[in-house]
């Protein structure tokens, strides 16, 4: 454990590690000497001169007086949390539109047909000379077999008569 | 994980309720904290009780540090902050600072000049501790000394020092603690031993 804090307060523990340490460093009385006195070590080493000495049990017994503060946590993502959860909203994001397509595909020209089966068949023959070309181009919007629907209006036909 | 990573878990334990996580980050940072106040406060008992005043009135801010700047910058403005309101109220002004010399203020060698502030008994006992840390450093074996001396002065990583030295990772890892270890125990004695418990 000795050689775990040691290599903890160098940043040579990875976050699992770490936070497994620090939670047992919690329980340890000892642990948190040996924390000490390696922390007092390495500024011993840095700057030999003028050493302040650590901070009495004054301090110690102010700060257990002290209101234990709890503070909102922001919630950390790991790396893989985060492309699962793009990769899940991509995936819906798709099937919804897959879906959405599927669904404008069958259901209007179902409505369309139970509309067309509520009406009585017209049997009026075309008049003379009327043309059965400009009732296509007319009514050629609604025509199923497009995929264009809607914006028909907007493109320009161009049919020929013979 | 880095030291600033570390920094961070400890904050975030702490903010979570855990005091004895914001204890390790005290045990950490006090006496770099306290030569910087040392900086602005010259008495070393004023200034132990304006390091403690800082120390307290960062845990009690600790719910609105979000971790956008390192803790110690973090710490050592609040400290700055404290020692300069500490001055004012005694009607002495403060020197001025710059953020360089938060940054920088570990570095800061002229700080041992402008001292005078121990008490003949934290003087010896502070000699006390920096003779018993350099004379077990001298005896330990080169290769543990080299280690802990490239990691704690020169800041390199264990992979850093591995290179250098010619040693696999957990080499490293083995001889600085060795070298800490050996220097702790010889440490131990005085460590607690004052009335207060400041070593």
């Amino acid at each position: 454990m000795k050689q775990d804090i040691s290599a903890l307060m160098d940043g040579e523990l990875c976050d699992e590690e770490a936070d497994l340490l620090l939670g047992r460093i919690r329980q340890d009385e000892a642990a948190s000497k040996d924390w000490q006195a390696f922390h007092l070590i390495g500024d011993v080493m840095r700057q030999p001169r003028n050493l302040p000495g650590n901070l009495g049990a004054g301090f110690y017994a102010r700060l257990a007086a002290e209101p234990t503060i709890l503070a909102p946590q922001p919630r950390r993502q790991s790396r893989f949390q985060y492309f699962a959860m793009s990769a899940v909203a991509s995936i819906m994001a798709m099937a919804f539109l897959a879906w959405f397509a599927m669904h404008i595909d069958k259901a209007q020209p179902d409505v369309r047909m139970q509309q067309l089966a509520q009406q009585p068949a017209s049997s009026t023959p075309l008049a003379e000379g009327e043309n059965m070309d400009d009732y296509l181009l007319a009514h050629h919007e609604y025509s199923p077999s497009t995929e264009l629907r809607g914006a028909n209006s907007y493109i320009r036909t161009v049919s020929v008569n013979h | 994980m880095g030291d600033r990573e570390v920094d961070q878990q400890l904050v975030e334990r702490a903010q979570r309720g855990d005091k004895h996580a914001f204890e390790l980050l005290v045990g950490k940072y006090q006496r770099r904290l306290g030569r910087l106040i040392s900086r602005f406060v010259r008495d070393s008992a004023e200034a132990e009780d304006v390091t403690q005043e800082a120390f307290i009135k960062a845990y009690r801010a600790l719910p609105a540090f979000r971790g956008e700047s390192a803790f110690y910058t973090w710490l050592y403005r609040i400290g700055i902050n404290t020692a300069k309101n500490y001055l004012v109220s005694l009607g002495r002004r403060a020197p001025t600072s710059t953020p360089l010399d938060i940054e920088e203020s570990e570095d800061f060698e002229a700080i041992d000049l402008l001292q005078d502030v121990s008490t003949p008994e934290n003087e010896l006992m502070s000699k006390q501790v920096v003779g018993v840390v350099n004379d077990t450093l001298q005896k330990l074996p080169e290769d543990l000394r080299t280690a802990l001396t490239l990691r704690e002065i020169e800041g390199l990583s264990y992979e850093e020092i591995a290179e250098i030295m010619s040693c696999p990772i957990g080499t490293v890892r083995s001889r600085i603690f060795r070298a800490r270890e050996t220097i702790a125990t010889n440490l131990r004695p005085l460590l607690g031993t004052s009335n207060d418990k400041r070593w």
